[in-house]
């Protein structure tokens, strides 16, 4: 079956210098309103859907395709900061959980930042620095709180969507897959290791009830990976070891790495999913809305988002070619340690009763195409 | 009431949840009992104090089979009995009908996330949404939650509270100024009581909690001096040993929630105060995997339709 897929906008880098630098914006329920129908928003929706679709019925590792040099260069700046764990070691004695290193770690990243953007991008991109920039910074976990969660995740993704945006990096399926199935694999194992060194709590938590303590992006991507094939049942997953052919085998692994218990009291979702979900397709459009819902709806996760340059925070325009909106309804939970008050600014993610309509639910046809 | 209730006691111990009816019922009482406990509840030693349970129910076993039974044992739980684990509610009601059963042996105070907020960001009402289909069980446990006792004090000499210490708070006698029968605020002393924790500064630090503050050992011995305490027991830090003392034993951590998470890998721990107010940590492990219930089937959530 073949999709129409949007096509993702360009934001022309003469454009750049004119927009606003991202600021907070999101501060009440309402605001989170306004962010589900901003440009940004369905720029955002537009870009995870064609990452999806790009990897449907590819596996891990990644072959083929040739890489980009912006690839490579990602993936070497993704390299340079797990180095710098080598480097920065946890506190012995540490005083509480989270290990006091973490911020030694991103004290550096705020200093360095500039030169490795710098390193990253060509140098015409030099305006587009002090755009992505607040995202880079976000996107490893909280240097205060000591924690990471999806909210942080999400900072990555919106990383790389301005510089897909900017067209740093291409819309096109071989770099798009490039991004799900080699720097999305390389930034998940950065964040586990940078969780696993200074024990970095999950940033909020529906506790056994979310999809997953601090990730949610890998199962939608590897959902993807096995959407239109029907060997690997969905139950699979309660049969481990997995091999790491796919995003979703990969973070149920990491559960498993990290947790101990029964898996259908610690990952009562994915067990749920697991044992009542009839196929891939169903996981793949069920995640999305989720994510959505759990994720992208909830104000406690987003308010943390800068917005407002490269992610317009004006009204989208209508667009025909739109996905439908599917409403999501009811509140089902992602991602826990030391508890956040939600309410505070320095609060990091979860729930609210938030609704509902969205742009990024997928086409209601998603079983597999046999 | 009393045999229903011991049947119910026997049921949950099972961790075989209530009836809804069952649970409203249990909650009115609660509520007649709490309402005429004092802001910090006075119990006499020896009692048995323990920290954080967030909803880890066959480690609260592990914790009777260590501690003793109620009402063998005299018990203080300073909050935190819900959220984050996957029984929440088996974990709640069973402390709460052994309160009611036996008033004078069972002390629950409050903690932070015995809130209305709280429960719907950290697991609780999802939990009371996917057990009992409905929200009422949420509702009713959290109308509990609000008459719960902010603290408590055994023999005038070791103060226990979920958090810690506040800025706006000299004296306990200020604590019982306090009208705690409300949503925990989001700043202020109730507030802070639920929230603070001790860290090694001196005086006051903003806390990355984003509620409560950050207290130093000299408010420490400030406050016990003041209030002629030997000692503060407190719980809402994860430590990784079970217990943590800290400013020359003026203030001691108390976690009960081994393997907090199903991942942190520590042991947990509980207070045992004896007559002389004489203190035994006893540290204990989370409960073998053996003992958990088989996994009951429960639908994936709607989006999976």
């Amino acid at each position: 079956m073949v999709r129409q897929l949007a096509q993702l906008r360009e934001i022309p880098l003469e454009d750049v210098s004119a927009l606003s630098q991202p600021t907070l914006k999101i501060h009440t329920d309402k605001d989170v309103e306004t962010w589900r129908s901003s440009r940004s928003y369905q720029d955002y929706a537009i870009f995870l859907r064609r990452l999806n679709e790009s990897v449907v019925g590819h596996a891990l590792p990644a072959t083929g395709s040739s890489t980009s040099e912006a690839i490579v260069r990602m993936l070497a700046m993704l390299d340079s900061l797990d180095t710098w764990i080598d480097e920065v070691p946890a506190q012995v004695s540490p005083q509480r959980f989270g290990n006091l290193a973490f911020r030694t770690w991103g004290q550096r990243l705020e200093k360095e930042s500039d030169a490795l953007l710098r390193t990253l991008l060509p140098a015409e991109y030099a305006v587009v620095i002090p755009q992505v920039k607040p995202y880079l910074l976000t996107s490893f976990g909280s240097f205060g709180r000591m924690d990471y969660g999806t909210g942080h995740e999400t900072s990555f993704a919106l990383f790389l969507l301005c510089l897909t945006l900017t067209r740093s990096l291409q819309p096109v399926p071989d770099e798009e897959r490039n991004i799900v199935l080699k720097v999305f694999p390389r930034y998940l194992r950065l964040c586990w290791r940078l969780q696993d060194v200074y024990n970095l709590e999950p940033a909020g938590s529906h506790g056994v009830w979310g999809l997953d303590d601090s990730s949610f992006l890998g199962y939608i991507f590897g959902s993807g990976q096995l959407r239109d094939q029907t060997q690997i049942p969905v139950s699979a997953v309660l049969h481990p070891p997995l091999p790491d052919t796919n995003l979703y085998f990969l973070s149920i692994m990491r559960i498993h790495q990290v947790k101990h218990g029964p898996f259908h009291e610690h990952s009562s979702q994915l067990h749920s999913i697991a044992t009542g979900v009839p196929n891939w397709g169903k996981v793949n459009s069920g995640l999305f809305k989720m994510y959505e819902a759990e994720v992208l709806g909830k104000r406690v996760v987003v308010q943390h988002i800068p917005l407002g340059g490269l992610l317009q925070w004006d009204e989208a325009p209508m667009q025909s070619e739109a996905p439908p909106s599917l409403p999501s309804r009811m509140a089902e939970p992602p991602s826990h340690g030391a508890t956040r008050a939600p309410w505070a600014a320095s609060a990091s993610q979860s729930a609210g009763h938030s609704n509902t309509r969205g742009t990024m639910a997928p086409p209601s046809s998603t079983e597999p195409s046999s | 009431m009393g045999s229903d209730l011991d049947e119910q006691i026997e049921q949950l111990k099972r961790c075989e949840p209530i009836s809804e009816e069952q649970v409203k019922r249990l909650c009115l009482k609660a509520r007649e009992i709490l309402i005429e406990e004092a802001n910090v509840q006075h119990i006499d030693s020896p009692v048995t104090i323990c920290g954080d349970i967030h909803g880890q129910f066959f480690d609260l076993m592990e914790l009777f089979s260590v501690g003793g039974f109620c009402p063998d044992t005299n018990y203080l739980f300073m909050g935190d009995f819900v959220d984050r684990g996957f029984y929440s509610v088996e974990t709640f009601l069973l402390l709460l009908a052994l309160k009611v059963r036996y008033p004078e042996r069972m002390t629950l105070i409050r903690g932070n996330h015995e809130s209305r907020q709280i429960t719907q960001v950290y697991g609780f009402y999802d939990e009371c949404q996917r057990k009992y289909g409905g929200t009422n069980v949420w509702r009713w446990c959290c109308e509990v939650f609000d008459y719960l006792a902010l603290g408590a004090i055994v023999d005038g000499r070791v103060f226990g509270v979920h958090g810690g210490l506040s800025p706006n708070l000299h004296s306990i006698d200020q604590i019982r100024a306090i009208d705690r029968k409300q949503e925990v605020p989001h700043d202020g002393p109730m507030c802070d009581l639920l929230w603070s924790d001790p860290d090694d500064i001196q005086g006051w630090g903003l806390s990355p909690r984003g509620a409560g503050y950050l207290f130093g050992g000299d408010i420490t011995k400030q406050f016990a001096h003041t209030n002629a305490l030997d000692l503060i027991a407190r719980a809402h830090q994860l430590a990784m040993e079970g217990y943590k003392i800290m400013f020359e034993r003026t203030i001691v951590t108390v976690w009960s929630a081994p393997n907090y998470c199903y991942r942190c890998g520590n042991v947990a721990s509980i207070l045992e105060l004896d007559e002389h107010l004489g203190q035994e940590y006893k540290v204990f492990s989370h409960a073998p995997i053996d003992v958990r219930s088989v996994p009951s089937k429960r639908p994936p959530a709607d989006y999976f339709l």
